[in-house]
């Protein structure tokens, strides 16, 4: 108890020092305009790529639809604040919440699909709902909603992307996250202990779209603009594979995952097809040769960073 | 005394072929019930009857606890919820998930916090966590694994994976574990161990146990009622004695090599 | 009526590409069950390899055909024995990463050495437009080529499943691989050929589409592939008369839709098809129904 009650702590004052650090350095401009963006873009990436794994690292069900659930949160928040002029916290809640209902849309007809099935039927229905909101004009059709005020700011950025990061943690690390890892062991045997399936399938992609829509909302609020070709079948790969890339199953692997591929993209938007292809060969070597991922189903933690990552890296690989 | 499962003139059929056909079978409170035949006679069918995995295409299944249930129109989590357990004949563990929270997770009908608590990790969450952590390492400690607490499931050694299945069936704390073939694959010096330990959880759960099992020594020796299915069909039942000097099982059994 | 008759020539035209496109899905995810991510750029390559052949090198259409048949059919191998062979064994999701990597590799490698843009087929054959009931039903002769092409090939390949003994040994890897490995069968190589015959197929669409809608670029196998991948789970994943059906009928309703409802809203139709189908009954219309074993 009293090692909790310490990494308990310890995690508080790391957090809150990364807040405070990150603060002062754009107060006084050292973080500019660039790097801001590029660090806000990195926390909603985050904040995908965590969701997602709840769905397809934890609970086992293989989406390649997260884009669909973006898209909701961002166009709710956008319609909610530039042509109702609600306030943000409104409009992000809102987000969160239609995104999660979309979620639970999605869940059921898909609970009798698995693995490829599931993948496709997912990237079936972020497509139609990209193909509708092109075809409503109210949202701006193709070329999409111009001049969303931008509400969204350091603070805001920061609670949305700590509180997935411990909200999901603190659900995988309870019965509940048992269960949903459970199902991705093996579905008949969580059946047998009296697991209903069917409840976990459609909580994992509500709890995922919720996050997702959250990432949505944040997203329109701080570019000023969206357009539905922002949301297709790609940003969905992109979020899988920032996922794969830390490990599915490891929260702290999405987040190195989310991480990396940001800076990649960074340091590389001036080649954005030099990219793609860099992108597609990291894609291939992963899979060649580390399936699993940087972190496989291991949490970076304290005591593994003390330790050196060898022997829970040893009882996780594999 | 009123049995606790009944399966009458119970059949089932894929596509034609008569995997059981009109069986019938009482469980009593308090007995270890076996269940032998030759391969493919029906006796795993007969278990994803009674858990709810197959759904029968005749006859009645009932389970009679304090309210009859007729098994049919259950569904596998519900009627696991209703106490019945079991295990499975080529193991199925959660492999990536710690031996203790493969036991952990079988708590899950018996959670006692809500979604909320989970997620904000309030005092009813870790109360009830470091409780449910308790027992579960008790139990392990019954099957002399809790110092392989966390470890991966599948970095267990064989006879332990089997063993570690049925402490997790029990953590469901059913009224009737199913035990399919849980001496499969283990040596006399495990396979004795095993059925120490049947008789022993028997008593300290006050279970009620069906069990297939090959192993004759196993089945002889701790079963007081045992049925024998042949292609589908129940061709004998009686008490170890009976069986063993039963013509029709010999036949089947010999006809099987 | 005439109306009607036209669209349906339109949607047959469009729906023999998905079918040759959809044969390539159907026979590997029937024969390794991967959905081959990197089907519709292997198309887009043989896109490319026809406007080489022809722009380039001056040749006709019949030698530009078979060369990107020829050379699609290699890519199809090599994509197979450098992506997918060494992740046989390993996990579904693991396979369908690489399958996605592949196809993003192959798509961006082709935008960096020939460019993002749009490229217009020269004319490689005289389209004439022949009409009926006074001109209201127009065929053009393109797309009677992709009608005649698209049916020969179906009937080769149709011929070379169910006669020859590459044919038998691509059925016998799909039912059960480690029984056709003891029945002598080479499995390695029946992969091989069956990713060989499924990407000459699509290499062959690809410079169908190029020739008849005049412009290909690099991403113009994206769309084109999904939809293939869902007209071979409309007629049942594994049914190679299923992937034809499911072809045909999936170009004619995308057609129907655009012309009497939305055009907008044709690219959701296929969509929607695959979600109802899923839905309804996954084995698709021919295919047929598995369960898991306990």
């Amino acid at each position: 108890m009293a090692d909790k009650r310490r990494n308990l702590i310890r995690n508080i004052v790391t957090l809150a020092a990364i807040y405070a650090i990150i603060q002062l350095l754009i107060s006084f401009d050292i973080i500019d305009q660039h790097l801001q963006l590029n660090l806000f873009l990195l926390c909603i990436n985050i904040i995908l790529a965590v969701s997602l794994n709840l769905i397809t690292g934890f609970t086992g069900q293989f989406s390649l639809g997260h884009a669909g659930f973006m898209a909701i949160g961002a166009y709710v928040s956008a319609v909610m604040t530039l042509k109702l002029h609600l306030p943000f916290p409104l409009a992000i809640a809102a987000s969160a919440v239609s995104a999660a209902i979309v979620g639970v849309l999605v869940g059921i007809p898909t609970l009798r699909l698995r693995g490829d099935y599931l993948a496709i039927a997912t990237l079936g229905l972020s497509e139609i709902i990209r193909i509708i909101a092109l075809n409503i004009d109210y949202i701006g059709g193709a070329s999409g909603l111009a001049d969303i005020p931008r509400y969204v700011n350091w603070p805001w950025i920061f609670a949305m992307t700590a509180g997935t990061i411990i909200i999901i943690y603190n659900f995988i690390h309870s019965s509940y996250g048992r269960a949903c890892i459970a199902i991705r062991e093996d579905d008949i045997a969580a059946e047998s202990m009296g697991i209903d399936i069917a409840h976990y399938k459609i909580l994992a992609f509500t709890i995922g779209a919720f996050f997702a829509g959250i990432a949505g909302s944040l997203y329109a609020n701080y570019f000023y603009f969206l357009k539905p070709n922002a949301f297709g079948f790609m940003k969905s790969i992109d979020i899988l594979v920032m996922v794969v890339f830390g490990g599915l199953g490891s929260i702290t692997g999405s987040v190195v995952g989310a991480a990396a591929l940001t800076l990649l993209s960074m340091v590389l938007q001036d080649l954005p097809t030099l990219r793609m292809i860099l992108y597609a060969l990291l894609l291939l070597v992963i899979m060649l040769y580390r399936p699993q991922g940087l972190l496989g189903n291991a949490e970076l933690s304290w005591k593994l960073l003390k330790r050196g990552d060898k022997d829970a890296a040893a009882t996780n690989s594999k | 005394m009123p049995p606790l499962l009944t399966a009458n003139d119970v059949s089932k059929n894929f596509g034609g072929l008569n995997a059981i056909a009109n069986v019938n079978i009482e469980v009593h409170p308090g007995e270890i019930v076996g269940l032998i035949g030759p391969n493919g006679a029906g006796k795993t069918t007969l278990f994803n009857l009674i858990t709810g995995v197959y759904i029968p295409s005749g006859g009645q299944l009932k389970l009679h606890g304090e309210v009859e249930v007729d098994l049919a129109k259950a569904s596998p989590h519900e009627i696991a919820g209703m106490g019945i357990a079991r295990t499975f004949q080529n193991i199925r563990l959660f492999k990536e998930m710690t031996v203790l929270d493969n036991v952990m997770l079988a708590y899950h009908v018996h959670i006692d916090y809500s979604l909320w608590d989970a997620i904000f990790h309030t005092p009813s969450y870790i109360k009830s966590e470091s409780e449910l952590r308790r027992k579960a390492i008790e139990l392990l400690d019954i099957f002399d694994m809790a110092n392989k607490k966390d470890i991966p499931a599948k970095n267990l050694p064989y006879g332990q994976q089997r063993r570690l299945e049925i402490a997790r069936a029990l953590a469901l704390q059913p009224k009737l574990l199913l035990l399919d073939e849980p001496a499969a694959g283990m040596n006399p010096q495990e396979t004795a161990d095993l059925m120490k330990l049947i008789m022993w959880i028997k008593d300290r759960f006050n279970l009620t146990i069906l069990l297939i099992e090959h192993d004759m020594s196993v089945v002889m020796g701790i079963c007081q009622r045992i049925y024998v299915l042949d292609y589908g069909k129940l061709i004998a039942e009686g008490t170890p004695e009976d069986i063993k000097s039963n013509p029709q099982v010999i036949k089947a059994y010999l006809g099987e090599d | 009526m005439a109306v009607l008759l036209q669209q349906l020539l339109n949607g047959i035209s469009l729906g023999s590409i998905y079918a040759l496109l959809a044969l390539g899905y159907t026979m590997v995810y029937g024969i390794i069950n991967l959905i081959n991510f990197a089907h519709g750029d292997v198309y887009m390559i043989g896109a490319y390899i026809g406007f080489i052949a022809t722009a380039l090198l001056g040749l006709g259409f019949i030698p530009a055909l078979l060369l990107s048949m020829a050379i699609s059919a290699l890519l199809g191998m090599a994509i197979e024995k450098v992506a997918y062979r060494p992740l046989r064994n390993s996990s579904r999701i693991a396979l369908l990463i690489t399958a996605i990597g592949m196809s993003l590799l192959l798509e961006y490698t082709t935008m960096y050495i020939a460019g993002p843009d749009t490229r217009s087929f020269p004319t490689v054959l005289t389209n004439r437009q022949y009409s009926f009931m006074s001109g209201q039903v127009n065929i053009s002769s393109m797309q009677l080529y992709i009608l005649v092409i698209s049916i020969m090939l179906m009937i080769l390949l149709q011929f070379i499943v169910q006669r020859t003994k590459i044919g038998k040994a691509m059925r016998a890897v799909s039912m059960d691989k480690d029984a056709a490995q003891l029945m002598g069968i080479n499995v390695d190589t029946t992969i091989s050929a069956t990713f060989a015959i499924g990407s000459a197929l699509a290499g062959a669409a690809g410079i169908l589409v190029g020739i008849y809608y005049n412009s290909i670029d690099p991403l113009m196998g994206i769309t084109p592939g999904l939809k293939a991948f869902i007209a071979a789970v409309f007629g049942g994943i594994g049914s190679i008369p299923g992937a034809m059906v499911g072809g045909l009928l999936l170009g004619m309703i995308e057609t129907l839709v655009s012309g009497y409802l939305n055009s907008n809203y044709r690219d959701a139709v296929a969509f929607v098809i695959l979600i109802i189908i899923l839905l309804i009954k996954p084995s698709g219309l021919l295919g047929k129904n598995t369960g898991e074993k306990v």
